[in-house]
């Protein structure tokens, strides 16, 4: 009874396959953490994505054929994200990757599709490692090492001489950002006077924050996300600590989190765009998203996002074919606008872009500082 | 009986091998492509891990929560060896790798299986958990791991191993999967050793294994050690098939993940571990289309799935691998040696017993819990071959001297003599070795086991065998075991109970059960036996019985006999001398008869006594 | 010696919500022998009912806070019901297995149904904090710590001294002997899981008005300090869960403060290892001699 049930399952899987008409589609594969805790980011990078694609296939695809994004979920584990992007080249047979969205997880992936040779642009992965020697994989998010010298830049520019840092141990990112800012304040001549350090999902942050304050800093950095970001500010308001908190991109979806948009005045960080100093496509963008999903974006990912299809499907359409190699040739060299301005990759296969300096008033709308080019 | 296990191993193992040839022609044609070749690697190292966590918690009952700690630890050594060998042939490099992962992670096993010797139940759980933890901060905070950002560009399997990636993708798979048979192997055949009897004998009953002889420490440590030791290579297989490590891929979670397949398998059966870990690995990319709802649905089958089979799905049950085993052994003899092997009985003891001189004695043998003097200046001696029972009312303290003279309980004052040298201070299981065995007042058998293997429990420390031996069933392992299985064969017989060899011992009626612990007791070769309440819960007819049981014991095994008893026909009918406890003090020694007639006795149970009241009493 | 003061000030406050939430595992703990994985997702319950009960249903935050401790005890009683009661009589493991289940569950409906975006706790409580002798001590702080003695002392005369109390004792002693005591084991063992979850929905409230933001996930940081707390001063025994909490509090302030804020973690877990060596059973737990 069993051994027929299987025999008809197959059979019935076979017809599925085979009764499916082929239509000329070319299909990208798209992996992200789409659930799970960090599932915010992916899904502003999916629904950034898709936006465009929607935009494309709209005006008539690439060539008169439609694009598709396959999803597929990496549940911001490495080792799933690895089966996922061979589930999307193997059986999907997708011709390029977008993603990953968490830079674990690109790595694994990034190992694999070296293999491949495939195409592949990350939106968000900001580790400077995750491209390097890896000829085709790209990314359209700028990457730590520019971000922390651009915010230690900021800080000498406003004539600071004593700062502190507090970061996440446990987080990439985190001790990423801070590697670098280390290092960029070394040469710059500021002093990092306080350095704490929590670890990883812990939402207490006083003992290390009244320590920053009995140190007494002129300002504080912080290469936190939005969420534990706002568990900082409430804690340094409680025991009054009151220093500008100067953060990078991660920082920017605090707004979801926090419950007295007040403190968020303190707060300044560098984004990948800014409205007030966008382009047309951003305005363009910043519309078709308010419209598709009813909310404008918090995460800056989608915007990258966004840039990333883009930046994927113009090459496909340069290339003129979807050929492994042409298209990383196309990728490589490419020139367009996107939302997070012109993006142009250097050897590193990163983009040149630009950081955009940000601030909030006391009802928590972001406002544009200054632009800081490298 | 005989045909059908050859018959079932001929089956597994060609399946095995043919499972094998299969798999591996597909995948180097690339019929099996990456995405499914690489989710078989990720079965098979799944199976490593849940496999090698059921010996932990299945064989030996030990909740550990941090076995996902030690699988890291295996990963990142040898993800940094391989990472600083590049010239290296890489077949070369990862099997140092490979070896180097495992007896680190053994090290850490060991370290970590110490608090083991103090710590039970929940209390090791949590240990396990912190140990897993503080591994976890410490390999995010260190720079040779790469900090939090991880170990990357390990080299890959599916790579590295040869110039055509279908190829490589092959001797991946071949490597990866002969791992986990020799893992599996081992463990079943560990496990079915006299070192994975002592190990199980642990789960079912701690106290009772240590009466027979087992140094359960020993064996506690054994395990964790053996456990980690397999988790590291499982590590390292999986440093390179992924290619980069971070430390939050081996939190606390990954660990449940891995116990959760163990327990769902069923605790103690490999083969569950083996289905459980197929199933959960494979699962969830079955499920990907339902995204979003695939947790919910993991979750609650769980939920479900404990509370309508809350033993797991095969319980302790194992597949027919081990007739597969069992024969496979046999055949290689027929092959290699075709010589019989003779069994090797386990050597009896010599006890050097002195004419005039008493087998066990105690001077002035004394014990208090804190304040609370349980036992003072206990002086009691037994004869060769002599059957002597302590009397005394409820909480006399009769059954804290039997802790006390097989090192149970350490006494505060005192001295034991046995056979001349003083046992004070030794530790049960050494003390039982020494020639004291002793039964239960509740019965303490190990229940899951058979009868004849609660048998072959005692019997383990004159056996010489080494766990490797017991893994790769060398010559030595088999004549041993050979010779014991013809022992506690023989020993079943001297009881009746030959018919009952193969039955779990909780299956059998009580009476059977506390005839069971005497066997097991005698099993050891003791020259002092202490019976603890032998008749409690008998009616007449099996009294009566064992009375005539004990008195045979005593000339057939040559015992010197000790025996807490109410039942005072018995004690009566076959005692040569009487103690008497009360309070913790001896007050009274002599034959049936001046015991009966004792003042001092009839006070102690009866309050204030009358002439004739007494003797209905005690008689 | 200020900063010595205020990490001891931040090391209470944070204990103090430890010890609340570790009451309710122990009591769990104490009367069926189960590591209540799910508790500290009844605190995660907790926290989106205040949520959703000010945020779609307009209610006073005071009401709000109120309903979610009645939620949580509802909770707590029907998971007990459906997922432990029928696993009573199993090996303890299978019901390890299930809380963990019920864990995970919990959790991801939460995701389903909440999104894994965190929402910030919408009960604003600004009040100035106070100064004494030029320290400052934040409001929140001395209410998280009168609420969770108060509560400690309230649940020690109940169990000491009330007759629903003294049922509890002697369930967790010997359930059969109990129930040949005609003691209903059954509404015993509901009661203690309804009074365990409801300190978490108190919980729950301080824990949000300390840390306002709710994620699905929030829970299971603070369930594991919470039993870590309760092991350190001995599971089942109420003011060890207290003492516990107090002490991994501090221990971890100054561990962040003195010693490595990189390290605090493993230095956490290191001191509990330590204590559990030298006292298996915890600091004020009475250690258990197997009865040969």
């Amino acid at each position: 009874m069993k051994k027929l049930f299987l025999i008809l399952l197959s059979l019935a899987m076979i017809t599925t396959i085979l009764l499916v008409p082929a239509e000329e589609v070319i299909k990208i594969g798209g992996i992200g953490v789409l659930t799970g805790p960090n599932a915010t980011y992916g899904l502003a990078v999916k629904n950034g994505a898709d936006l465009y694609i929607e935009e494309l296939n709209n005006a008539g695809g690439i060539d008169g054929k439609k694009v598709e994004v396959i999803w597929v979920d990496s549940q911001g584990d490495p080792a799933v994200g690895q089966q996922a992007y061979y589930r999307l080249v193997e059986n999907d047979e997708v011709v390029a990757i977008l993603g990953a969205v968490l830079t674990g997880v690109t790595n694994a992936v990034a190992d694999a599709a070296v293999e491949d040779g495939i195409p592949m642009v990350s939106p968000s992965s900001t580790a400077y490692e995750v491209t390097t020697g890896r000829p085709n994989v790209f990314r359209t998010c700028f990457i730590d090492p520019f971000q922390s010298v651009m915010i230690a830049r900021y800080m000498k520019s406003k004539n600071y001489k004593n700062v502190a840092a507090l970061y996440d141990t446990g987080d990439d990112y985190s001790t990423g950002l801070y590697e670098t800012f280390v290092d960029e304040c070394g040469k710059l001549g500021l002093n990092i006077i306080a350095t704490e350090a929590a670890a990883f999902e812990d939402v207490d942050f006083k003992a290390q924050l009244t320590n920053i304050k009995n140190a007494n800093p002129e300002a504080l950095f912080l290469p936190y996300y939005g969420a534990p970001a706002a568990h900082i500010l409430k804690q340094a308001d409680e025991i009054g600590l009151n220093v500008p908190f100067i953060g990078a991109d991660g920082i920017s979806s605090i707004t979801d989190s926090i419950s007295d948009t007040s403190l968020l005045t303190n707060v300044i960080y560098s984004d990948h765009y800014n409205y007030d100093a966008a382009g047309e496509v951003a305005l363009q963008f910043l519309k078709g998203y308010e419209e598709k999903y009813g909310e404008p974006p918090t995460v800056a990912f989608s915007a990258t996002a966004y840039d990333t299809a883009l930046v994927l499907t113009e090459a496909i359409k340069i290339a003129g074919t979807t050929d492994f190699a042409a298209v990383v040739d196309a990728v490589k060299n490419i020139e367009v606008e996107g939302v997070t301005g012109v993006i142009t990759f250097d050897d590193h296969n990163d983009p040149i872009k630009s950081a955009f300096f940000t601030t909030f008033d006391a009802d928590g709308n972001k406002i544009f500082l200054e632009r800081v080019d490298p | 009986m005989a045909k059908n296990k050859t018959k079932s191993y001929t089956i597994n193992s060609f399946a095995l091998i043919i499972t094998f040839i299969f798999a591996y022609a597909l995948i180097s044609a690339g019929k099996i492509n990456n995405y499914y070749s690489s989710m078989l690697i990720s079965v098979l190292i799944a199976i490593i891990m849940t496999v090698s966590l059921n010996l932990t918690t299945g064989l030996l009952g030990q909740l550990c929560l941090g076995h996902a700690g030690f699988m890291s630890v295996g990963a990142y050594t040898a993800g940094i060896i391989t990472k600083s060998l590049p010239d290296m042939p890489f077949g070369l490099s990862l099997t140092i790798a490979l070896m180097a992962g495992g007896l680190i992670a053994a090290l850490f096993g060991f370290l970590i299986g110490m608090p083991a010797l103090r710590l039970k139940g929940d209390y090791l759980a949590i240990i396990t958990l912190g140990f897993g933890e503080i591994i976890r901060v410490v390999i995010q905070n260190l720079t040779i791991t790469g900090g939090p950002a991880g170990l990357t560009r390990i080299p890959r399997m599916s790579r590295a191993l040869a110039e055509s990636p279908k190829e490589s993708a092959a001797i991946q798979f071949a490597i990866v999967y002969w791992i986990m048979v020799i893992v599996v192997t081992s463990i079943f055949t560990l496990g079915r050793s006299r070192h994975g009897r002592a190990i199980i004998s642990i789960r079912e009953n701690e106290v009772a294994a240590e009466a027979t002889g087992i140094p359960t420490t020993y064996y506690k440590l054994l395990a964790f050690t053996f456990a980690a030791f397999f988790a590291g290579i499982a590590g390292g297989l999986h440093a390179h098939q992924i290619g980069m490590l971070t430390p939050k891929y081996f939190d606390f979670n990954k660990s449940i993940e891995y116990l959760v397949m163990v327990v769902l398998g069923g605790m103690g059966s490999i083969t569950g571990s083996i289905i459980s870990a197929t199933v959960l690995v494979t699962l969830p990319e079955l499920l990907r289309d339902f995204a979003a709802w695939r947790m919910v649905i993991y979750s609650l089958t769980l939920v479900l799935m404990m509370i309508f089979r809350p033993s797991g799905l095969m319980g302790t049950k194992e597949f027919s691998l081990t007739a597969t085993v069992d024969e496979l052994e046999a055949l290689c003899h027929r092959v290699f040696k075709r010589k019989e092997r003779k069994p090797k009985l386990p050597f009896k003891p010599h006890y050097d017993v002195w004419e005039d001189q008493p087998v066990l004695e105690t001077i002035n043998l004394g014990i208090q819990f804190g304040g609370l003097v349980a036992a003072e200046n206990i002086n009691i001696n037994l004869k060769d071959n002599e059957i002597v029972g302590l009397i005394g009312p409820n909480g006399a303290g009769k059954t804290t001297v039997f802790n006390l003279l097989t090192g149970v309980y350490e006494p505060t004052q005192g001295d034991i003599i046995l056979l001349g040298n003083s046992i004070k201070g030794r530790s049960t299981h050494e003390i039982t070795n020494n020639g004291i065995a002793r039964t239960f007042q509740n019965i303490r058998l190990f229940k899951s086991m058979t009868v004849l293997e609660n048998i072959k429990v005692a019997f383990h420390t004159r056996m010489r065998y080494s766990p490797l031996s017991g893994i790769i069933r060398s010559d030595e392992y088999a004549s041993e075991e050979h010779g014991i299985d013809i022992r506690a064969r023989e020993l079943l017989r001297v009881f009746d109970m030959e018919d009952v060899a193969d039955d779990n011992a909780d299956s059998l009626p009580y009476g059977l059960q506390r005839k069971l612990e005497i066997c097991r007791a005698l099993a050891s070769n003791p020259k002092v036996l202490l019976l603890d309440e032998p008749a409690a819960g008998m009616n007449a007819t099996e009294t009566q019985e064992l009375m005539d049981t004990i008195k045979r014991i005593r000339t057939r095994f040559s015992v010197a006999i000790l025996l807490i008893e109410h039942d005072m026909k018995l004690v009566m009918g076959i005692c040569e001398r009487i103690y008497v406890l009360n309070y913790g003090h001896i007050i009274a020694e002599g034959t049936a008869n001046e015991i009966a007639n004792n003042q001092d006795v009839i006070t102690a149970y009866l309050g204030m006594a009358q002439e004739d009241k007494e003797d209905r009493a005690l008689c | 010696m200020s900063l010595f003061i205020n990490q001891l000030i931040n090391g209470v406050h944070v204990g103090s919500i430890y010890a609340l939430i570790a009451l309710g595992y122990t009591m769990v703990y104490g009367i069926i022998r189960l590591i209540n994985f799910a508790h500290g997702d009844i605190l995660m319950v907790g926290a989106y009912t205040v949520v959703v009960a000010i945020g779609t249903l307009g209610l006073s935050p005071l009401a709000a806070i109120l309903i979610s401790i009645v939620i949580c005890t509802l909770f707590g009683i029907l998971i007990e019901k459906i997922a432990y009661k029928p696993l009573r009589n199993s090996p303890k493991i299978s019901s390890l297995i299930t809380a963990i289940g019920v864990s995970m569950l919990l959790q991801n409906i939460a995701l389903l149904v909440f999104t894994p975006t965190p929402k910030p706790y919408p009960v604003p409580l600004s009040v100035e904090p106070l100064n004494i002798g030029g320290i400052q001590v934040s409001f929140m702080t001395v209410l998280t710590f009168g609420v969770s003695i108060a509560i400690m002392l309230a649940l020690q005369a109940f169990v000491t001294a009330s007759k629903a109390g003294k049922s509890m004792r002697a369930v967790s002693e010997d359930v059969k002997a109990a129930l040949l005591m005609g003691i209903n084991t059954d509404n015993t063992i509901t009661l203690t899981f309804a009074i365990g979850c409801a300190l978490a929905g108190v919980g729950s409230a301080l824990f949000c008005l300390a840390y306002p933001s709710v994620s699905p996930t929030m829970g299971s940081l603070p369930g594991v300090k919470a039993f870590i707390a309760a092991v350190l001063g001995g599971i089942g025994v109420i003011p060890g869960a207290m003492l516990g909490g107090f002490l991994l509090g501090i221990a971890e302030s100054f561990t962040k403060a003195y010693i490595s804020s990189q390290l605090s973690d493993a230095v956490v877990y290191g001191i509990l290892i330590v204590v559990l060596l030298f006292k298996p059973s915890g600091l004020l737990g009475k250690s258990v001699r197997e009865k040969v």
